[in-house]
């Protein structure tokens, strides 16, 4: 696309040519970083819902005056012939119709507000009912689930089901490579064609060099969406140094803490590999922050016999200061064995320290939990 | 056109009460019309590739990654 961009300049100057965009992600926001970044200032649309049906990106039409699509991904000699034709009698424009409340759900999607999401998770999930083959819904069920979950307006398993839907939608049309994408970017190494978001940095670091501001994200790229493809790792490290192995620090029975996992993808078939993603979340309720005077976050994997995981052990920081609020992200790679499986988890624990504004005591908990994994088709 | 402009132009087609249509992949053959769907730009304003007409456009379909 840079490459379009830069041949096509010189039309664009002269008024010959107009080039605009239409984004197929789930974060729009950071293909504003790229367009600030690649210095593209044409328009560029967001199709999050993948509206428009593509399959695969990226594809360049050429489009006459009157609207009709004239080429597909051309190449130059294509291009000057496109640019010295006049506009040609057009096949009337693909005119599917589609139920009303799917039509309102997109539309609160666009431009409703965050709370709309609600709506749109419902209408989609109400049309499943219906229809359990429409795929198009499911995936964009997944892209609502996704986006609230991203928002203060989350549930408890939203990313879960989100995976689950995109899952549901490739289950139904396993060519489509855009809803596969959408999994992948999430997902282990083992199943990425690429780093999703390894750009990011250089990006933010160039447009900084030359005087600009980065484009500020509201949802980080996550462990997954960094991750280069490659080989599950290096097997489960041995487990010394496990730091509670007695059990000794204290339970939190408080739930000073809430955890939220998500396993992408969203079953496992023997010898799978699956990218495991925690988040650990402060409890508003009790006005519960962490506090970070003495040390940060401790995760500590117990697999199950026969299964692997990248690391047995992550350790995330705290900010700069002395308490705060963030949700703090642990991403892990579980490898099951091959052979017959069963639905299992993957037990841990973590130690955290935390305080409650209400009684104002500061403590050092732990936190038991059991990763659900689902197996089989 | 400025964008602001284009995203005028599209404001003028959702309010004319024309559903925008469902395409599918089989809107962008050769020779076909390119639908008219209204979708938000990366800055939030709404936009049609319709608001283009009258312009020669070359129309990127992509993702950041």
């Amino acid at each position: 696309m840079p490459g379009w961009h830069e041949k096509t300049a010189e039309l664009q100057a002269q008024g010959r040519l107009q080039l605009a965009g239409i984004v197929q992600e789930q974060h729009p926001e950071r293909a504003r970083l790229f367009m600030l970044w690649k210095q593209m200032s044409w328009p560029v649309m967001v199709d999050s819902l993948n509206l428009l049906g593509v399959e695969v990106v990226p594809i360049t039409l050429l489009i006459d005056e009157a609207g009709v699509v004239q080429a597909v991904n051309p190449d130059a000699g294509a291009l000057e012939r496109f640019l010295g034709r006049e506009p040609a009698e057009a096949e009337p424009a693909f005119t599917a119709t589609r139920p009303e409340p799917l039509k309102q759900a997109e539309d609160l999607f666009h431009w409703g507000s965050r709370s709309d999401l609600h709506r749109v998770v419902e209408i989609y999930g109400s049309a499943l009912e219906r229809q359990p083959d429409d795929a198009p819904s499911a995936f964009r069920l997944g892209v609502a689930l996704r986006r609230r979950y991203d928002s203060p307006e989350r549930r408890e398993g939203d990313f879960q089901a989100s995976v689950r839907a995109w899952q549901q939608a490739l289950d139904l049309n396993p060519n489509q490579y855009i809803w596969r994408r959408r999994i992948q970017q999430y997902g282990p190494r083992l199943d990425k064609p690429y780093p999703f978001y390894d750009w990011v940095p250089r990006a933010r670091r160039e447009i900084a060099e030359r005087g600009g501001t980065p484009v500020a994200l509201p949802v980080e790229p996550s462990g997954a969406e960094f991750a280069s493809p490659g080989d599950f790792g290096t097997g489960s490290p041995a487990p010394a140094g496990e730091p509670d192995a007695e059990g000794r620090i204290h339970r939190d029975e408080k739930g000073f803490v809430l955890l939220e996992s998500t396993v992408v993808p969203d079953r496992l078939e023997p010898g799978g590999t699956a990218r495991v993603h925690l988040a650990f979340r402060p409890n508003a309720e009790i006005q519960a922050h962490w506090n970070n005077e003495v040390g940060g976050l401790v995760v500590w994997l117990r697999p199950p016999d026969g299964w692997q995981v990248d690391a047995r052990v992550h350790d995330v920081a705290g900010p700069p200061a002395p308490v705060s609020l963030e949700t703090r992200r642990v991403e892990f790679e579980v490898r099951v064995p091959g052979g017959p499986l069963r639905d299992e988890g993957i037990p841990g624990y973590a130690l955290y320290y935390v305080c409650e504004d209400v009684g104002g005591t500061c403590l050092y908990r732990r936190r038991d939990f059991v990763v659900p994994v689902r197996t089989g088709r | 056109m400025t964008i602001r402009g284009l995203a005028a132009a599209a404001l003028l087609i959702t309010g004319s009460g024309l559903v925008p249509p469902a395409p599918g992949a089989a809107a962008l053959e050769v020779g076909r019309k390119f639908p008219q769907l209204v979708l938000p730009l990366l800055e939030g304003e709404p936009l049609s590739v319709g608001a283009f007409r009258g312009r020669k456009l070359m129309l990127q379909v992509f993702a950041s990654w």
